[in-house]
């Protein structure tokens, strides 16, 4: 993994430079910057949200780098899953938050799609309700794309009997890459 | 079989029913609670999902893998090929660790994935090598690689053929178990008809039970209602039970008609220790009580209670208090007393005038003793004396002389002179018993009469003296003079007779405001001591008065002559000798008074 980053670094040199420039021209353009805007991704996009989005960064689109989405409000859950064993201490946003943050009213449904192109649609108002968290980090470790990173949309399994079922752990989405608002 | 008997059995069976209708219910639950939890458990359908996931993914790697060995080698391409592994691994690990992983490697999977995992990171490591060196991967590997994806397949297949034989299974254990509650619940609806059906005729006994007891009661209610007595029935806490409407209208309730299942004290309002309450006590003790006929408080009429307790077997669960108007026989029983008092008084004084009469008659037979007796000695004498002079002259005949024919005729009209005397006195006395004598009052000088009778007394007597004193006595005085005369003569008659000379006779007049008294007094035989008023009696003789001629009917013409002037004539006896007999009579002040 180390050996595999340093063979990318040139191209994501490349990429930050860009970025920097992006930022710069951005910060120049401060004062006609739009009002609903917030800053557009430096690094490689973890997670795109789109929808009718109340601040976006990259044209109706929201997308979040590693630093964008750690600037959020971090939450901790703890609960255990079907898929891993004994109980998880989960870090990351809830899912309510990042509404909030980008201004959108909790209704309708949203589109959760994976990195292998798995999806499942879920009500805005359940998943919040059941206090959906886009998880990064389990038990202190960041999660990588091979062990469900590196968004893994998770419940507080444990506390709440209602969402012990089959059918609500298909809303577990790993490998979260994009999040469609309806 | 016997009624009893019977009940018992279908009563038993009933029960039964119940009983095996509560163990099959249970059996069934409890089977498909097994059941159910069973379904919770099941993650055949998750691991062919796994499976296949992996699977895709090998072969999605391998066809990545295909295009870098086709020399799709830019910078995109390795980052697609990079991501493809990532989610390979991914997909390799979900079913080699974890939950999904532990469930496989207890099967025959297990190896075979296992290898799969290790030839996926075999190719990661101969991948980043050929990233880095820009080279093509060994196509060996990526045959292993595909042949694990083949296996994976397989394997998939035979985790479907064995979830497919498991659901199949779990079909039949369902199905059986759905059978187990099916005949369950069949048998379970049989005995609910039974049950059901013994609802239904117990409901009707039930209803004809009532029926009867309505009519009962309805009975009973005519047979309380037929009675003119009034009727509370009561229970042991003292509640009404029943009720007449004799009762209401004897006693009626401050709430009507509405006593029965109230309190007999909250129905009438008794206070604490009211006699009624004090009788249901004592009845619900266990006594049969009565109270005599007693007015009712505020009424004219008269009743009667009685109490007897009601048991049922060998416990008392009541009492019953009868009330009973009596009025008329009371008030004809107190007539019956009041008749009895009235008769006994009649009685007492029927008999009173019965002794009465007796008494009457006793006197009446003393009364013609004493005048048989008077007549027997007072008239033989004159009689013999007439009867012997008579004799005489029939045995002389012409020999007597003249002067002794003269001598005898005189005795004999002597003698016949003293009959009339007696005949004309009894005849006197009978007419002044029969109130056949006039009396005539009027105002007479008292002392003219008494010295004329004096006069003719002396006449009969020429050897008497008398001595008057009449000074005291008024001008006139108002009596009847014929019958005052009668009565001096009769005492002057009396002192001459029962004294000799030459002791004289005193005769003195008093007088106050109220009477007027003439005392004739002698120095002769007197009287018995106790015969004051005896001497007054018809034909009474005093014993010392035998051998003195009298008819004993003086006196008392005297005295009824006194008493119908409104005096008397009383008698005494004088000092020294000799008797004092005293007339009476009213002064004319005391009788204008």
């Amino acid at each position: 993994m180390q050996r595999s980053r340093d063979f990318r670094l040139p191209g994501r040199l490349l990429r930050l430079l860009r970025h920097l420039v992006i930022l710069l021209t951005a910060f120049l353009m401060a004062t006609a910057a739009h009002a609903d805007g917030f800053a557009p991704p430096a690094g490689p996009v973890l997670l795109t949200v789109t929808g009718n989005l109340g601040r976006s960064n990259q044209g109706a689109a929201a997308a979040f780098d590693e630093a964008l989405f750690a600037g959020l409000p971090q939450k901790r859950v703890e609960t255990s899953t079907p898929w891993t064993d004994g109980t998880k201490v989960f870090e990351g946003v809830l899912l309510a938050d990042l509404l909030d943050f980008l201004g959108v009213k909790a209704r309708g449904r949203f589109r959760a799609v994976a990195l292998n192109e798995y999806e499942i649609d879920t009500p805005l108002p359940e998943a919040i309700e059941h206090g959906a968290l886009l998880a990064t980090r389990m038990d202190g470790k960041p999660m990588t794309r091979r062990d469900k990173g590196p968004i893994w949309i998770v419940y507080p399994r444990d506390a709440n009997p209602r969402i012990q079922d089959e059918r609500h752990d298909a809303r577990w989405v790993w490998q979260l890459a994009r999040i469609e608002i309806e | 079989m016997s009624g009893p008997a019977r009940t018992w059995t279908i009563t038993a069976m009933t029960l039964g029913a119940v009983i095996v209708s509560a163990l099959l219910l249970t059996f069934a639950l409890q089977r498909l609670f097994q059941t159910e939890a069973q379904l919770a458990t099941g993650s055949g359908e998750s691991l062919l999902y796994a499976l296949f996931q992996a699977h895709d993914q090998e072969q999605r790697l391998v066809l990545e893998a295909y295009r870098w060995k086709d020399g799709a080698r830019r910078e995109q391409d390795t980052e697609k090929l990079r991501l493809q592994m990532d989610l390979a691994l991914s997909r390799m690990d979900v079913v080699s660790h974890g939950t999904l992983g532990r469930a496989l490697a207890g099967t025959s999977e297990g190896p075979v994935i296992a290898a799969a995992r290790t030839n996926l990171m075999a190719f990661n490591d101969a991948m980043e090598t050929a990233i880095r060196e820009g080279s093509p991967i060994p196509p060996a590997l990526m045959d292993g690689l595909h042949t694990d994806a083949s296996r994976l397949k397989i394997a998939a297949t035979r985790v479907f053929l064995a979830e497919r034989e498991n659901i199949g299974r779990q079909r039949d254990r369902y199905s059986s178990v759905l059978w187990q509650a099916i005949v369950a619940i069949l048998l379970i609806l049989g005995c609910g008809a039974f049950i059901v059906a013994r609802l239904l005729v117990s409901l009707r006994s039930a209803a004809r039970a009532k029926e009867a007891l309505r009519r009962d009661r309805d009975f009973s209610n005519l047979l309380l209602e037929s009675s003119g007595d009034g009727v509370i029935a009561f229970d042991v806490e003292g509640r009404c039970t029943h009720w007449n409407s004799a009762m209401g209208r004897m006693f009626p309730a401050p709430c009507g008609s509405d006593v029965v299942g109230r309190a007999i004290s909250e129905a009438y309002r008794l206070p604490e220790g009211h006699i009624i309450l004090a009788m249901i006590r004592d009845t619900l003790a266990g006594q049969s009580l009565h109270m005599p006929a007693h007015p009712v408080p505020g009424g004219d009429r008269y009743i009667e209670k009685f109490t007897y307790p009601v048991w049922s077997d060998n416990a008392i669960i009541g009492g019953i208090l009868f009330i009973r108007d009596v009025t008329d026989a009371h008030l004809a029983r107190l007539q019956l007393v009041d008749r009895r008092d009235q008769l006994e008084a009649t009685v007492k004084a029927r008999t009173k005038d019965l002794e009465e009469s007796l008494e009457r008659e006793t006197k009446l037979r003393e009364l013609y003793k004493g005048f048989v007796s008077m007549v027997s000695h007072q008239f033989r004498t004159p009689l013999s004396i007439v009867d012997s002079s008579a004799q005489r002259m029939i045995r002389r005949g012409r020999e007597m002389s003249e002067a002794e024919i003269r001598e005898r005729a005189g005795k004999i009209r002597t003698a016949i002179l003293r009959l009339t005397r007696l005949v004309s006195s009894t005849l006197n006395a009978t007419k002044l018993d029969a109130g056949e004598i006039d009396f005539a009052p009027c105002r007479h000088d008292l002392g003219k009469l008494i010295v004329e009778a004096c006069e003719r007394q002396k006449e009969t007597t020429p050897d008497r003296r008398f001595r008057l004193d009449l000074d005291q006595l008024p001008a006139a005085v108002s009596c009847d003079p014929l019958l005052i005369d009668q009565v001096v003569a009769n005492l002057l008659s009396n002192a001459a007779k029962y004294s000799q000379p030459p002791d004289p006779i005193e005769i003195v007049a008093e007088a106050d405001a109220q009477w007027i008294r003439i005392k004739v007094s002698d120095r002769g035989v007197g009287f018995p001591e106790g015969d004051h008023d005896n001497l007054f009696d018809r034909f009474f003789r005093a014993r010392n008065a035998v051998g003195v001629e009298g008819t004993g009917i003086g006196l008392h013409v005297a005295r009824t002559i006194a008493r119908m002037h409104g005096g008397d004539v009383t008698a005494s006896l004088r000092s020294g000798g000799g008797s004092t007999f005293i007339l009476a009579i009213p002064t004319e002040k005391a009788l204008a008074a």
